[in-house]
């Protein structure tokens, strides 16, 4: 009974917008002070942050793409990405769902896409003729759409969490990312027939614009080769990514100036950094406190009374993860809400890389999704349009992430092959 | 109130120095690291774990810029609407919650940091519980900011009662 009062009383404190960490900080101490268990675990839990060497790679790969959004970057890959794709009906748009994916695997799904990107373009869209509604859903929505890519923060986190090979995850994400990514291209050019004109292809244009981004194009491809091949660890990328964008940014392109830009651009992106820490550490502690108190288990023993097919068991999953991902952030909802669902997944056959994708793919629906969808209001701050008409104008899309979500949940090879065909360790 | 505003704003500045010089240590010493694993097939030794506590360093520093700035992860679809009624009653009820939970956080990670003293081994001759005192300074200054917070609320809830 006590129990059910303070949890109540955090998930109120939870909706007036108390900090997250603070919520689950708050209710671990209590869980422990009832358990009899000195409160110093809690912190012992946070303490083993310092053990985990894959950790680096988050405050690295976030500076990174802190650096690649503030510099001229975007102009750059979106000169590149116009100059390929730009000169058939739908080519903007496509510009748009490329770029966006390239920036959101960088930079993790904390909002800085939408915001570095959506003033350039928006009025690009605007300016070739698509409705307003469909370019307002397509920007809200790639502002999530590259989390399945290396070097996602999520998919980082998703290993350390889950404990699976993150070198794994990486290089399964590709397929799912990129079905998306087509899918979401098909409906594009069917959107971009209302184009009445395009730039003819030029190829001197091409070859100006593969000139200008020569030094950013192979950072993706570093990555995905490095950790491929074995050359590197995720954790060594993570360095050689965020020395490559320093050197490319501050010496060789010069868009950013060592005293004043670097220094801002460190303490944005620890901002972030430091924010899904905290949440990291605190809600370590409580899940451990549940997982220890066979709290899944015994949601496992209570689903076995009514589910025993495994297609059932992954449609609620779905449903379940969607409404989680519409209501927490999504660093919340990984952290807090995967270590008690591997060992049902698991109890299940599911293959936790596959589980992976799964849980990703619906953080990417949840993330967009009313009410709570935090893409919605990052698109609302940056566009000034209301919440409710972008959540709209992102049905459509939301629509055929649900379509893929279902694929890659009942098509398991669509999450396994590559890594199958590749023989990742 | 003048002085914690004072101490805060000095903390505050003095993290984002910190914060800045420590990650580029961090970025300095962990390319090092690798191009001597990979040219010379051997690396700085302890060199990895004072990367690890570096990051918990910068993360926890950046959490400390996060607080001073109000910018931690938080559900804020029905704050907002709340807000609108009653700003200052709601900073406040959020500050003191967070005053009071990060005090117990402060106080246990006190007690652990003593409990690492006796038998705590060196990275780069610096004891790992001295690298762990980030975790107690995080808290006691998050709570000074949601003091600070509590205090300017207060005022405003007075003050909107007298008007």
């Amino acid at each position: 009974m006590i129990s059910l009062i303070i949890g109540l009383a955090l998930i109120g404190l939870a909706l007036i917008g108390t900090p997250l960490f603070i919520v689950f900080g708050g209710l671990a101490i209590v869980l422990f002070a009832i358990a009899g268990i000195d409160i110093a675990a809690v912190i012992i839990e946070i303490s083993r942050i310092a053990t985990n060497s894959v950790l680096i790679s988050i405050p690295l790969f976030t500076f990174a793409g802190y650096m690649l959004a503030e510099s001229g970057t975007p102009k750059r890959l979106i000169a590149l990405s116009r100059a390929a794709v730009g000169w058939f009906k739908g080519g903007t748009a496509i510009v748009t769902l490329l770029v966006c994916a390239f920036f959101t695997s960088f930079t993790g799904v904390s909002g800085v896409t939408i915001i570095a990107l959506g003033g350039l373009l928006l009025p690009m869209l605007i300016k070739d003729k698509y409705s307003e509604k469909f370019s307002l859903g397509l920007l809200t929505t790639s502002g999530s759409i590259g989390l399945l890519f290396p070097p996602s923060l999520l998919l980082i986190l998703y290993g350390v969490l889950a404990k699976v090979s993150i070198s794994k995850l990486f290089i399964a994400g590709i397929i799912p990312g990129l079905i998306l990514i087509i899918i979401f291209a098909v409906y594009c050019l069917k959107e971009g027939m209302v184009v009445a004109e395009v730039e003819p292809f030029s190829f001197k244009k091409l070859l100006k614009a593969i000139k200008g981004a020569a030094w950013e194009i192979p950072l993706p491809l570093v990555v995905i080769w490095g950790i491929y091949s074995g050359t590197f660890t995720p954790s060594e990328a993570a360095i050689l990514t965020a020395v490559y964008a320093f050197i490319v940014e501050v010496f060789i392109y010069k868009d950013l100036n060592m005293k004043h830009d670097v220094p801002r651009i460190i303490r944005s992106s620890m901002i972030v950094v430091g924010g899904i820490f905290v949440i990291l550490g605190s809600a370590m502690g409580l899940t451990n406190y549940l997982v220890d108190e066979q709290i899944p288990m015994r949601i496992l023993d209570w689903m076995k009374m009514y589910i025993r097919e495994k297609w059932l068991f992954l449609l609620l999953l779905n449903i379940f993860l969607i409404i989680v991902g519409a209501v927490l952030d999504v660093f919340s909802a990984l952290i807090v809400v995967l270590p008690l669902m591997v060992p049902i997944a698991k109890e299940f056959g599911i293959d936790p890389v596959h589980m992976a994708m799964i849980f990703l793919t619906n953080l990417e629906i949840g993330y967009n999704a009313p009410p709570a969808g935090i893409n919605l209001f990052i698109a609302s701050f940056r566009f000034r349009k209301p919440v409710m008409s972008l959540a709209k104008s992102a049905v459509p899309f939301l629509i055929i992430m649900f379509m893929v979500l279902m694929l890659i949940t009942y098509v398991p090879d669509i999450s396994l092959f590559l890594i199958k065909l590749l023989k990742v360790e | 109130m003048k002085i914690l505003k004072l101490i805060n704003y000095n903390l505050y500045r003095l993290i984002k120095i910190a914060v800045v010089l420590l990650f580029m240590i961090l970025l300095i010493l962990s390319a090092a690291q690798i191009v001597l694993r990979l040219i010379f097939h051997s690396g700085i030794s302890n060199a990895e774990g004072m990367m690890r506590y570096l990051v918990l360093w910068v993360a926890f520093l950046g959490a400390c810029l996060a607080s001073y700035k109000g910018r931690h992860i938080s559900l804020d679809v029905v704050s907002k609407a709340l807000k609108k009624l009653n700003k200052n009653l709601i900073v406040f009820l959020i500050s003191t919650v967070s005053f009071v939970i990060l005090s117990f956080l402060f106080k246990a990670s006190v007690d652990f940091i003593i409990s690492e003293i006796s038998g705590s081994q060196s990275i780069f001759f610096v004891p790992i519980w001295v690298l762990e005192t980030v975790i107690p300074f995080t808290f006691f200054f998050m709570a000074l900011v949601y003091l600070q917070s509590i205090i300017v609320s207060a005022k405003g809830m007075i003050k909107g009662i007298k008007k």
